[in-house]
């Protein structure tokens, strides 16, 4: 057996799904058809469950609307969006409408919304943001962001069969880099979501990343062992709304120090809202002030030198460990 | 072949420093993982660099005497292949670009809250839970950056205490024991000079009661600070707060501890008064303390205790104490007959707050103290 893709992950996760319940329907821009969407994630899903993987419109606002009114008559719908980026058009039916029917009408509202995040050489400022903040920001969302290939199964999974509406960021990067030789569906298993996956164990440090940022945290954690002689507890985020007090903070209780890893924004992001958690929750557990290393504070620039310039690296991650722990 | 650093490995959570001793091989060496390369002293022993990898030692980029912190490269291997990093099954950096990355972390801040006065969150918490305070920690030799003591420091401190038998201290002992660490966070300076008894001695069998010495000292005290209470006051942020009564407190050991009972109005009350009030302040056992009623200075007689001259430390309330030692009997050259005679004489110390007054201040009240209990009859 060839090793399973992150994106492979995620195709089987919907098969499965569209297999096992018949109130699970797929609706986005080319998902149907030869073309399986823009990332190939539903190719092939439309030959085998036909007029269950729908074609939408180019109008997000529209796919994530209908979507809702599905969700709320009983489906279970799975929409995708080409680019986190586009989601922001349907960013009012997302908050305004998915995030708060349970609360105004007591109706559930079982909606899994995938979208691509992140950055690649070239991508730029249209096609590489993350999405976590924005729409974790609001009451009623459920955001996840796996990182392995199991838990991308495990957890489109559980997104999907989730009585709330779950934002499912997919990290472009991750889609054909990510392989696992060992995955199979029927041992995968997923922690329950909001726990937090201890990657490799250290004492020395805690460094929470998520998505992609989890392999340049593991690389820097190869390089500060090798290099510098500093065992780093590297944290894998994996859900970002609820997020995973407990993981967090207990790591931080054994190590006493805290770098934060993120690939968005530095400006009110999740990052920022683990910070905000050590610093109100666990003062009591810190050796040193927390730490984060975020992109840089402009738009994502096209030029892959200057992507890498603006994304942090393992690089800025080993710096950020060696000024905590030398604090 | 590649190079690959070797660091100065992180011995334990408490080592961040530590000296090059000297090499135990020479540059050029063929070396195992795992073999003895040098000899590193740190605060807590003398300890050993291991080879990270098989391979020669072709470069030495530190020298004995050098400090260096945990993670400094000390030298460099030449290693078969693509150097010793592991195996990962991660994928390769998305940025495949040579570009170098710019660091998005602030520089480490550089003022002196990091040394060894500096208590993390952590241990400050753990101290809380103990019940310890700082003063617990002066025990403990910090291992950490600056000489700070780590949240391993405490608890190996704490480990060595489990090996001794150890007894719940009386409640009166930790009220003083408080009492003194808040105290000791003031300069305290001492003046000292020797008085004659003599006439102290005459005065006190013509008053009711046959005040103490004790007494006299507190009466005399109280007099001498009202007449000059710069030293009575009490330094509060940048206001010096003065008294309006002279009350004098009186230390007494008891019970393991010391209790202070207080003569009220020292200055305004007559000895055999004051003498008075003092017998049964201790014999109820009684210890003032009114809310509003605070002792301004205290009196304490180590002469009871044999005892000719100490230095002993003010309540942390009080400013001033004044110390009365053993009396002597010694030989006293009288100038106007020109010849020696004997007579009993002792030592009075008084030891104050340097921040509320000097030395020719505090010289001034001691003597002042000294001529009213040479002169008794000025007390009458």
């Amino acid at each position: 057996m060839s090793a399973t893709s992150y994106a492979g992950a995620l195709r089987l996760a919907l098969d499965h799904a569209l297999r096992d319940d018949d109130d699970v329907f797929i609706y986005g821009q080319d998902v149907a058809g030869s073309f399986g969407g823009a990332f190939k994630i539903t190719k092939g899903l439309s030959d085998r469950y036909g007029d269950r993987v729908i074609n939408a419109p180019i109008s997000e606002d529209a796919i994530a609307g209908m979507a809702i009114g599905a969700a709320m008559e009983g489906m279970r719908p799975v929409i995708e969006f080409q680019f986190a980026d586009f989601a922001t058009i349907a960013f009012n039916q997302l908050v305004n409408h998915a995030g708060t029917t349970y609360w105004r009408t007591g109706k559930p509202c079982p909606l899994t919304a995938r979208l691509p995040v992140g950055g690649t050489p070239g991508g730029g400022p249209f096609h590489s943001q993350m999405a976590e903040a924005w729409l974790g920001h609001h009451p009623g969302m459920v955001v996840f962001a796996p990182a392995t290939v199991d838990d991308a199964y495990c957890m489109l999974r559980q997104a999907i069969a989730s009585n709330d509406p779950v934002i499912f960021c997919e990290h472009k990067y991750l889609y054909e880099q990510v392989r696992d030789d060992s995955f199979n569906p029927d041992l995968a298993s997923a922690l329950p979501a909001g726990e937090a996956a201890i990657r490799r164990h250290g004492r020395d440090c805690t460094v929470v990343a998520w998505s992609a940022m989890l392999y340049d945290a593991l690389r820097a954690a190869d390089v500060l062992a090798r290099e510098h002689g500093i065992e780093i507890e590297v944290i894998d985020l994996r859900c970002l709304r609820p997020l995973p007090r407990d993981g967090v903070l207990g790591s931080v209780s054994r190590t006493g120090r805290l770098v934060v890893a993120s690939e968005d924004f530095p400006f009110g992001g999740v990052a920022a809202e683990l910070l905000a958690l050590v610093a109100q929750h666990g003062f009591g557990l810190l050796d040193a002030p927390p730490v984060r290393v975020s992109s840089l504070d402009t738009p994502i620039p096209f030029h892959p030198s200057l992507w890498a310039a603006h994304r942090p690296q393992a690089a800025d991650i080993v710096a950020a460990v060696i000024q905590t722990v030398r604090f | 072949m590649a190079r690959e650093p070797i660091p100065l490995p992180r011995f334990g959570e408490g080592v961040a420093t530590a000296e090059l001793v000297e090499w135990l091989v020479e540059e050029g060496a063929t070396v195992k993982r795992g073999d003895d390369l040098a000899e590193v002293q740190t605060a807590k022993a003398v300890l050993t660099v291991a080879a990270p990898s098989d391979g020669v030692l072709c470069e030495f980029s530190a020298a004995p005497g050098d400090e260096l912190e945990v993670g400094d490269q000390i030298g460099w291997l030449e290693v078969d292949g693509a150097g010793s990093a592991t195996k990962t099954a991660s994928p390769d950096a998305p940025a495949a670009t040579s570009v170098k990355p710019i660091t998005a972390v602030a520089p480490a801040p550089t003022v002196a809250i990091t040394g060894a006065g500096y208590y993390s969150p952590r241990l400050r918490a753990r101290l809380n839970e103990l019940g310890l305070s700082a003063a617990d920690l002066a025990a403990v030799p910090g291992t950490g950056r600056g000489g700070r003591v780590t949240a391993d420091d405490l608890e190996q401190f704490l480990a060595e205490l489990d090996q001794l038998d150890a007894n719940k201290a009386p409640a009166m002992r930790l009220a003083v024991a408080d009492a003194m660490r808040r105290s000791w966070h003031r300069p305290l300076a001492t003046v000292a000079r020797r008085i004659e008894l003599g006439p102290l001695l005459e005065h006190r069998r013509s008053v009711p009661g046959r005040p103490s010495l004790t007494i006299y000292g507190a009466k005399a005290l109280g007099v001498a600070l009202a007449r000059d209470p710069r030293l009575a006051c009490r330094l509060v942020g940048t206001k010096l707060m003065e008294p309006k009564r002279f009350h004098i407190a009186i230390a007494k050991e008891q019970d393991d501890g010391i209790v202070l009972p207080m003569l009220r109005d020292a200055d305004t009350t007559s000895l055999g008064e004051l003498a008075e009030t003092h017998s049964h302040a201790l014999d109820d056992g009684h210890v003032h303390s009114g809310a509003n009623e605070r002792a301004v200075a205290t009196v304490t007689n180590y002469g009871t205790l044999k005892i000719t001259w100490a230095i002993p430390i003010p309540p942390p309330d009080h400013s001033v104490i004044l110390g009365i030692g053993k009396p002597d009997l010694v030989p006293i050259w009288d100038p106007t007959a020109g010849t020696w005679g004997r007579g009993k004489v002792c030592e009075l110390t008084l030891t104050f707050d340097h921040r509320i007054g000097d030395g020719a201040g505090a010289a001034a009240v001691l003597h002042h103290i000294a001529y009213q209990l040479e002169h008794p009859h000025e007390l009458d």
